[in-house]
């Protein structure tokens, strides 16, 4: 009973906080767009010269653009708790609509990402971690430096130019092969067109969790209940699986959680590299031409993608250690 | 699971993954055989229209041409054809544009009728399109194959606005139009990957000629990823920067398409005195404003160095920004004698007053040294070009200060310095925008930015847009070029004319393209292209 219940306030806690930051980061997202130089309609109607003064001004109406700034972040404030989140401006079509469909495609290149850059991350970070100043380790430890300072941009580049145009293994771009009608589009090629993408999103994580994993492996092989298992003649095979790993996987999932932040914003260029469709360059596009209601709906996805993940770590914290539980409780 | 079956259940996964896709690779190296065999292609031509496929809010340029027809449509030599029309009447009082209409029909099996007409301008006009229908007063179907455009005032440029829109159906026109458009262009829509691509087939009721290519592919994708595309083969076209065009790739062409795509400097013409234009910025330049240093840049400027420097030779010199342009004064083109002159234009600086007597390199004038800025935004060539025009302006003591902006934080200076332009619409009421002193620090702030204002030049622009149609008004667009060009007022230095150049699979052919303006319409002569 009373275990449920903290685990209620901690949620109620974690709403509460959720909703102040919410607020905050419209607003703050929306003083940032009115302070940007950027005039939605040019943005609109590029240099065209045939559109007059007059059009434009009858475009700014059409959307809205021609009330104050305020009365226009009220209204729309007030629109997104009744569940309407407004309309594009660029593409025409209800934000979350629009959202709803880059989402889909950026969740399963970034849930591959997530996935390989944690499991790899952590296997490397051990076997790094236990062979501490031997060669497997300077190269694993290398490795993950260069790719850490290493931009996701440059990486994707490379990455096309290598395996798509040179060995002609992966296609170029796009999530689905080019001029196929939808009905003959069959799973392999959805796989062929997500590996490099994907593949390229991950080896940029890699080196996150794999260097904090192994910090982490090296302390506790300083520990007194290593010494301790060594002394009792466990060999390292053992000591590994059965004192490192525990102790080990907890960081590490804190961290993989923690990074859904970083998985966004790598999946924004990634995302522009390979054509791929998803939010994350649905939002530069947003960006660029000053469309308010897609870029706040973004905002708030975004928040509640990362927010969750946080929430998820702090959760499994909880029920991976006992003893914060128990601290909280007291 | 121990460590090691982990390892090798990972090692296995990824052979798999790679194995998977190496059959995929090998399907695509032969597919664009395929596509030669099939009549079908794949381009990377053109940014994707977001907001759908709805013409009534416009917005995807030429790619309108390819599922939609247009009332009217330029010809090869920028004159005017009848598209979707099958003639057209203005009225004595000049204010009635009657149109009639060919037999046509949709795609989905329905003929073109007058209300169609009637119904997509009707819906542009309230929908807040990208275009200006705002001189349109009404719109009537006369009858089933005639429809009259009444104005408010006489336009002479309006076929201009009838040959923008594509005509939708009305009783097919609903929310998921634009997810699925139906027009009676020389293609037949039939798929969109958002944010992706759009997959369109011949069809087979089109009143033109018909399409070689049976299946048409249009890809979304950054200039270096369709590059990389069309060097793998998964992409047959891709128009690139001239400056990747020395690359040699196997089995592709360079395709070299004229444009009149014009670069040029814009001056302020008034000095600076603290007039504001309406959204405050101020509004002139003493140094520009004064002729002789405008007529001496001009004059200076080598434009073959340009088109051979910068473009690599895919362009051609502009003195007017009007070459290869039916209403172009060619009295106004400065010969060959006349530019890329330094001794002359040295010449003109000295008469003008302009000396450099503290010797540091730089002209003066009543106390004022011969400087201003050059502004310039992102796009191809321009930094370049504004480079080498820095470097004239220096041989002959002028100081031109190269600043890079945007076009939104561009406009508290767009009126008191230089400004570097791209132009070239294929419209003559561009000149309009150009030369136009009523517009001069209006909402537009890029119209007329530098302020040039000639009663001459703005009787005869009067006149061009209230003749009766564009034949009657181009004498008028050609007699302001006298005043209005680099051998009187010289409000513009232009540069060149920037060619479109596109990388292209061996064999295929644009067929005879249309001149390409600023932007591009490539898809204008759809239905001509072909695999050799």
């Amino acid at each position: 009973m009373a275990k449920s219940n903290s685990i209620g306030r901690f949620l109620t806690k974690k709403i509460i906080k959720f909703i102040t930051l919410l607020v905050a980061v419209c607003l703050v997202t929306f003083i940032l767009m009115e302070l940007s130089p950027i005039d939605p309609v040019t943005a609109y109607v590029g240099a065209s010269t045939k559109v007059g003064a007059e059009q434009r001004a009858l475009i700014a109406e059409h959307w809205g653009l021609n009330k104050p700034p305020v009365e226009r972040f009220l209204a729309w404030f007030s629109s997104i708790l009744q569940g309407d989140w407004g309309t594009s401006m660029i593409y025409r079509r209800p934000v979350l609509e629009v959202i709803g469909q880059k989402f889909l495609s950026s969740l399963a290149l970034m849930g591959i990402a997530w996935i390989l850059s944690g499991v790899v991350g952590f296997v490397l970070g051990i076997v790094a971690g236990a062979n501490e100043g031997k060669t497997i380790d300077k190269i694993i430890h290398t490795y993950c430096y260069i790719l850490i300072s290493t931009p996701t941009f440059w990486l994707g580049i490379l990455f096309v130019m290598i395996f798509a145009v040179s060995l002609g293994w992966f296609p170029v771009a796009l999530s689905v092969p080019i001029g196929t009608v939808a009905k003959n589009v069959s799973l392999a090629d959805k796989i062929s067109h997500i590996i490099l993408p994907a593949l390229t999103l991950s080896l940029i994580g890699i080196s996150n969790i794999c260097m904090h994993t192994r910090q982490k492996v090296i302390e506790i092989f300083t520990t007194d209940y290593v010494l301790f298992a060594k002394a009792r003649g466990e060999n390292k095979k053992s000591i590994i699986f059965n004192h490192v790993v525990k102790n080990v996987s907890l960081p590490a999932i804190t961290l993989q959680f923690l990074s859904f932040s970083e998985l966004f914003g790598g999946a924004i260029f990634v995302e522009q590299v390979f054509s791929y469709p998803g939010l994350g360059r649905a939002v530069v596009q947003a960006g660029l031409k000053g469309d308010l209601p897609l870029l706040m709906g973004i905002v708030i996805i975004s928040l509640l993608f990362v927010y969750t993940g946080n929430t998820i770590a702090d959760l499994l914290y909880r029920v991976i250690d006992p003893r914060i539980r128990e601290a909280q409780r007291g | 699971m121990n460590f090691r079956k982990f390892a090798a259940a990972l090692i296995i996964c990824a052979i798999t993954v790679t194995g998977l896709s190496a059959c995929g690779g090998n399907k695509e190296t032969s597919s664009r055989e395929n596509r030669i065999k099939n009549s079908e292609i794949v381009v990377a031509i053109g940014s994707e229209p977001e907001s759908g496929f709805d013409s009534t809010t416009g917005g995807h340029g030429s790619i309108t041409k390819v599922l939609f027809s247009t009332l009217f449509k330029r010809d090869k030599k920028l004159g005017w054809e009848n598209d979707l029309a099958a003639g057209y009447k203005v009225s004595d009082d000049k204010l009635t544009w009657t149109v009639t209409l060919r037999a046509a029909k949709f795609t989905d099996g329905t003929s073109v009728k007058a209300e169609d007409v009637v119904y997509t301008y009707e819906t542009a006009k309230k929908a807040g399109a990208d275009i200006d229908l705002t001189m349109i007063e009404s719109i009537k179907e006369v009858d089933a194959k005639t429809v009259a455009f009444k104005l408010t005032r006489p336009y002479s440029p309006f076929l201009e606005r009838l040959a923008y829109l594509g005509i939708v159906p009305k009783h097919a026109h609903d929310d998921s139009f634009k997810d699925n458009p139906v027009g009676s262009g020389p293609y037949k829509f039939l798929q969109w990957d958002k944010g992706q691509q759009v997959i369109v087939e011949a069809n087979d009721k089109y009143y033109g000629e018909t399409p070689k290519i049976k299946k048409l592919t249009m890809v979304f994708m950054e200039t270096d990823a369709a590059f990389a595309a069309v060097k793998n083969g998964d992409v047959d076209a891709a128009q690139i920067n001239g400056t990747l065009a020395k690359q040699n790739v196997e089995g592709t062409q360079i395709v070299d398409i004229p444009s009149i795509e014009c670069y040029g400097i814009c001056f302020p013409m008034i000095p600076n005195e603290g007039k504001k234009a309406k959204d405050g910025a101020v509004m002139g330049n003493n140094v520009t404003s004064d002729i002789s240093i405008r007529k001496a840049l001009n004059t200076a400027v080598d434009r073959e160095k340009i088109v051979k420097g910068v473009l690599n030779g895919y362009g051609s010199v502009s003195t007017t920004g009007l070459e290869k342009m039916p209403w172009l004064n060619e009295e106004t083109v400065l010969t060959a004698k006349e530019y890329a002159n330094v001794e002359a234009a040295k010449k003109i600086l000295a008469e003008g007053g302009w000396s450099d007597s503290d010797k540091d390199g730089i002209a003066e004038k009543d106390g004022k040294k011969a400087a201003f800025d050059l502004l310039y935004t992102d796009g191809v060539y321009r930094q370049e070009m504004a480079l080498e025009f820095v470097n004239v302006a220096k041989e002959i003591g002028i100081q031109v200060n190269l600043k890079k902006t945007t076009w939104d934080t561009i406009l508290p200076d767009i009126h008191q310095q230089a400004v570097f332009y791209g132009f070239g619409s294929g419209d003559p009421s561009e000149l309009y925008n150009l030369y136009y002193g009523g517009i001069a620090g209006g909402s537009v702030a890029w119209d007329n930015s530098g302020c040039y204002d000639n009663t001459v030049v703005n009787e005869n622009i009067d006149k061009a847009l209230a003749a009766k149609n564009e034949a009657e008004a181009i004498t008028y667009w050609k007699a302001l070029q006298y005043k209005a060009s680099a051998k009187e007022d010289a409000p513009y230095c232009w540069l060149a004319n920037a060619n479109h150049v596109y990388l292209a699979a061996k064999g295929f052919s644009f067929g005879n393209p249309t001149v390409q303006p600023h932007g591009g319409r490539i898809f204008d002569n759809v239905a001509e292209w072909s695999w050799q």
